[in-house]
């Protein structure tokens, strides 16, 4: 083969998976009788994944709230020349630093306001069961109900029931004493509840991990990092072992 | 859909959001790393993102549904961030030092060796002509095709292609040494 045939480009090309099947075969049979080749296309592969692992963290960072504002507000704001500077001078005044626990309300509140959404506009969610809905909204509650609020009061997330509408993930006592548990629903629901009274009040609940219609999200062990921020936010100490779980149920869950 | 109830401030948290809007925050985490690897400063990277947003919403009505809303939503990014530079460069301000850059990508990492190689994988970024950090922003950093980022910069294939290389050659210089 002849040097330009396998320019830079080329060969960055193939490293992004990007080139067709007869120029990789080429390269490829050349890349075996040149290791020079082989170690250029290798320092492009290196090169994707250090500068995409460089960023990768971000996206498990908590979004500002003023971004979310920024969603939230979009509708009402009427067209207008935008720029950083304008948006820098609406900022909310303490820099978003510090513990993402604004965020996580913020994210709990667009999650509860999916839920109540679809509850409102497709009436209750589809494919439970003749339960029907698994969170009832009220003026300032959600309200865990049918196989969900069953679930809750029943099931024992050390011993998962197969086949069950609503798999329960892990119990835990949050900061006001009120024991809370993770959940998931068919149709990606999921989220966490926490008894109050006698009933399950749905603090945070999302359908953002929804899987395909029917499906579980996959086993009880994978907890929506949406979910899991709502955790942190609100847990005292550790999860609940399956002692301290059964003892709390004994209680009904009273703290 | 407009479900802004009478008597319920803007502050209320309970305030709904319609399915674009849903959409939108959905693309968030993707925007907030995209622009971290244009703008390498994390406080100017949400700033561009607010700015995104703000303008995507006010255009929404420009967004055809059934094309794809983050492909809208980056091509929007670009231009923000495109009219920043401009007006930057008119206001005769600079942009950050370099060394604000550092520590900037992915400061929560916990190991200190790939926290520093964030921090030169940044600053190389940082160095590289607009045009190229924008290719290699979408292609590596966002795995964009080639096919959708050149969409999303609006320029030809080849263009795409020769900014991309020329910008991972001038990555692999600053990074492996000269042996590029």
């Amino acid at each position: 083969m002849t040097g330009p045939a396998f320019d830079d480009e080329i060969l960055m090309t193939y490293a992004d998976g990007e080139l067709d099947a007869e120029s990789a075969a080429r390269l490829e049979a050349a890349m075996e009788a040149d290791p020079t080749l082989a170690e250029r296309v290798a320092r492009h592969r290196r090169l994707r994944g250090s500068v995409a692992g460089a960023f990768a963290g971000v996206t498990d960072e908590p979004v500002p709230e003023r971004l979310l504002d920024a969603v939230r507000g979009g509708e009402a704001r009427p067209a207008e020349v935008l720029d950083l500077a304008a948006a820098r001078a609406r900022k909310a005044a303490p820099p978003p630093s510090g513990k993402p626990k604004a965020d996580w309300r913020a994210w709990a509140a667009i999650a509860a306001c999916l839920v109540a959404a679809v509850l409102v506009f497709r009436g209750p969610f589809p494919a439970v069961g003749s339960k029907g809905a698994l969170i009832e909204a009220s003026a300032d509650a959600l309200t865990a109900r049918g196989a969900l609020a069953s679930a809750l009061d029943r099931q024992l997330a050390s011993a998962p029931e197969a086949g069950a509408a609503v798999r329960v993930g892990f119990s835990f006592k949050a900061s006001d004493g009120a024991f809370c548990r993770t959940f998931q629903a068919e149709q990606g629901l999921a989220g966490v509840a926490c008894k109050e009274k006698n009933r399950w009040r749905v603090r945070m609940a999302t359908t953002a991990g929804a899987a395909a219609p029917g499906e579980y999200r996959q086993a009880g062990s994978e907890t929506s990092p949406a979910v899991l921020a709502a955790v942190d936010a609100m847990i005292v100490g550790e999860p609940l072992d399956a002692e301290a779980e059964a003892a709390a149920r004994k209680r009904g869950w009273k703290p | 859909m407009k479900r802004r109830r009478p008597g319920v401030s803007s502050a209320d948290r309970g305030d709904c959001l319609d399915a674009f809007q849903r959409e939108i925050v959905g693309l968030l985490p993707r925007m907030r790393r995209l622009a971290r690897a244009i703008a390498r400063d994390a406080a100017d990277a949400d700033d561009l993102v607010q700015v995104a947003v703000e303008r995507a919403l006010n255009r929404r009505d420009q967004w055809r549904p059934g094309t794809r809303l983050d492909s809208w939503v980056f091509t929007i990014m670009k231009h923000a961030w495109i009219d920043e530079t401009r007006a930057r460069k008119r206001r005769g301000a600079l942009f950050a030092p370099e060394e604000q850059g550092e520590n900037v990508a992915d400061a929560r990492g916990s190991q200190a060796e790939a926290r520093l190689e964030a921090a030169s994988v940044e600053q190389a970024m940082a160095r590289l002509p607009q045009d190229q950090r924008l290719a290699v922003a979408l292609v590596l950093v966002d795995g964009l095709s080639y096919r959708e980022a050149a969409e999303v910069l609006e320029v030809p294939m080849g263009t795409l292609t020769s900014r991309l290389v020329r910008g991972r050659q001038a990555l692999i210089a600053q990074l492996e040494g000269e042996a590029a």
